[in-house]
């Protein structure tokens, strides 16, 4: 499964406090009238914004309006205008929000996802249990295939 | 002041023992001073929630009629391996040939919790042996016997695992980023058995330890047992060291403890819980029990040359390590730990209360673990030697 960490290229220098340059994956759907159809718009995602565009399901019929689901992978800020940008075509943006959800009834708190979490999304506290702290998740989604005893799941 | 495994037996009996988890001893330790500690407490409570890979069980079937000698068997599609006409030994770590992230660890959860689970053999066709084939569900209520060999059960100390390369390597210490960006350590350092009693002073061949909540025993020196390892100033070893090979009952064991795992690039590992009772027979003992995080080093290893030997970052105290940040090679990095802190501080408040209660006795080794022992390696050898 692919999973990003941070910022490649000229800015992995970054220190390890820089967290906001943490790539971040987002989902949309993306509705097309039939005007703006040739639009490249994963070209202009990668070329403009750094966004790396996997697409999930195309809807697309020549002639008529399309619709496209697509995964965008990218710094949270290039995110947000990458949208606004899309919207300026006249292409509706709806978000799918997606999250991670712990079990914590089946969680050992191990820490295992603890050790990939490098937006600090994860702790232990001062009795050694896992606490998620879910505004810092960046739905990096390294946790889900860290977890030893697969109690971390994405909700969609 | 000096005391004998027998009198603290006598006070257990009597429920008049003085027990304390190894987190309360250090606390108490601190405040009295390791006499005044030595003349209150009779024992200490240590315990260990970690990954074992080192692990089998071992499982006798009744006779089926007509009766089968197994050729081949599988547990939940986990091939077992024969060891007698109706016994099979079902490694840890073997995975299903349905589902890689599965197990035998898995099928050791799946037994101890009571699931009903299926078997699948096939007898060799012999006279006396006639049954070609036999299927069923059954769970551990059904079997004659299952025990489990954890022949690393308790591991004194380990590394601290990163990754100086550029990519990410999924490693049996999970998964490390590249650039150090994170570490991994796998250690209950000052609530471990042997981290507590370094010498294994009081633990040793025939000790009755805690097991998932069953008796266990200590049946010797476990798998990569390093006893040469080099110590700190507090006779601490600094990485991997000694181990100790556990044989218990799985029908005596609650499934919270036994808990099947996968990691990514390694395979179905096995996470059971481990309590050792420590006695406080004399000073030296109590000297050693006081022994904290900040004093307890581990080595830092570069995991990112593939090879058995590792280049090495240095020294650090778990005690840095627990502030989640650690300096490896002047680079901060986030360090987290894969074994359950949580869970061992509750297995040593379960393994007080059940000496409080009563139920839980201390024993006399009835032999000493071997700490002169070389940790081998295996090279190729391409002419046999006579
Ligand atoms: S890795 Fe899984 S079991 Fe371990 S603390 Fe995280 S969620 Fe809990
Ligand atoms: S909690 Fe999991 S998904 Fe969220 S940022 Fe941390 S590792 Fe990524």
């Amino acid at each position: 499964m692919p999973r990003k960490k941070k910022n490649q290229g000229e800015s992995s220098k970054m220190s390890k406090s820089d967290s906001l340059s943490l790539r971040t994956r987002r989902r949309v759907i993306l509705s097309f009238p039939p005007s703006v159809l040739q639009t490249p718009i994963t070209y202009i995602l990668a070329k403009e914004y750094d966004i790396a565009s996997n697409i999930l399901r195309a809807e697309i019929l020549p002639e008529e309006s399309g619709k496209l689901v697509i995964e965008m992978d990218g710094l949270p800020e290039n995110l947000d205008k990458a949208i606004q940008r899309i919207k300026e075509f006249d292409i509706d943006v709806t978000e799918i929000a997606r999250k991670v959800t712990f079990d914590m009834d089946k969680c050992i708190h191990c820490g295992a996802c603890v050790s990939v979490c490098l937006a600090g999304a994860l702790k232990l506290d001062k009795n050694f249990h896992l606490e998620f702290i879910e505004p810092k998740c960046t739905v990096c989604e390294m946790c889900v295939t860290t977890c030893p005893v697969d109690v971390v799941n994405i909700d969609i | 002041m000096k005391r004998t495994i027998y009198e603290i037996n006598e006070k257990i009996k009597k429920g008049k023992a003085f027990v304390l988890t190894a987190n309360e001893a250090k606390s108490l330790i601190q405040e009295k001073g390791t006499k005044g500690f030595l003349n209150e407490v009779d024992v200490v409570t240590c315990a260990a929630f970690e990954m074992n890979a080192n692990a089998i069980a071992y499982l006798n079937f009744g006779q089926t009629d007509p009766l089968i000698y197994f050729s081949s068997a599988s547990i939940n599609n986990v091939p077992a391996y024969v060891a007698g006409p109706s016994d099979l030994c079902l490694s840890c770590v073997a995975p299903s040939t349905e589902n890689y992230k599965y197990g035998g660890a898995h099928v050791i959860e799946d037994l101890t919790s009571g699931k009903n689970i299926r078997l699948k053999s096939i007898g060799h066709p012999l006279e006396e042996y006639t049954n070609k084939e036999f299927d069923t569900w059954f769970n551990l209520s059904d079997l004659n016997h299952a025990r489990i060999l954890l022949n690393q059960g308790i591991n004194q100390n380990n590394i601290i695992a990163c990754n100086s390369g550029d990519k990410d390597i999924n490693s049996h210490m999970g998964t490390l980023i590249g650039k150090l960006e994170n570490s991994t350590f796998n250690s209950s350092s000052y609530l471990n058995p042997l981290i507590n009693d370094p010498f294994c002073e009081t633990i040793g061949i025939g000790s009755k330890i805690w097991v998932a909540g069953a008796e266990g025993i200590i049946v010797g020196e476990g798998s990569n047992h390093n006893p040469e390892q080099k110590r700190n100033d507090y006779d601490i070893p600094v990485g991997p060291a000694a181990t100790l090979a556990v044989v218990a009952d799985l029908s005596d064991m609650d499934s919270k403890w036994v808990r099947g795992g996968f990691i990514k690039s390694f395979g179905p590992v096995l996470y059971i819980g481990i309590g050792v009772a420590i006695p406080v027979l004399n000073e030296s003992i109590a000297e050693k029990l006081s022994i904290g995080d900040e004093n307890i080093h581990t080595t830092i290893v570069d995991f990112s040359i593939p090879r058995r030997a590792k280049p090495i970052f240095g020294q650090c105290t778990y005690e840095e390590l627990r502030t989640s940040t650690v300096i490896i090679n002047r680079k901060p990095t986030l360090s987290a730990p894969l074994s359950s802190m949580a869970y061992a501080q509750e297995i040593c408040g379960l393994l007080k209360e059940n000496i409080m209660n009563g139920k839980f006795f201390l024993t006399e080794p009835t032999t000493k673990i071997n700490l002169n022992k070389k940790l081998k390696k295996m090279n190729p050898r391409l002419i046999e030697k006579i």
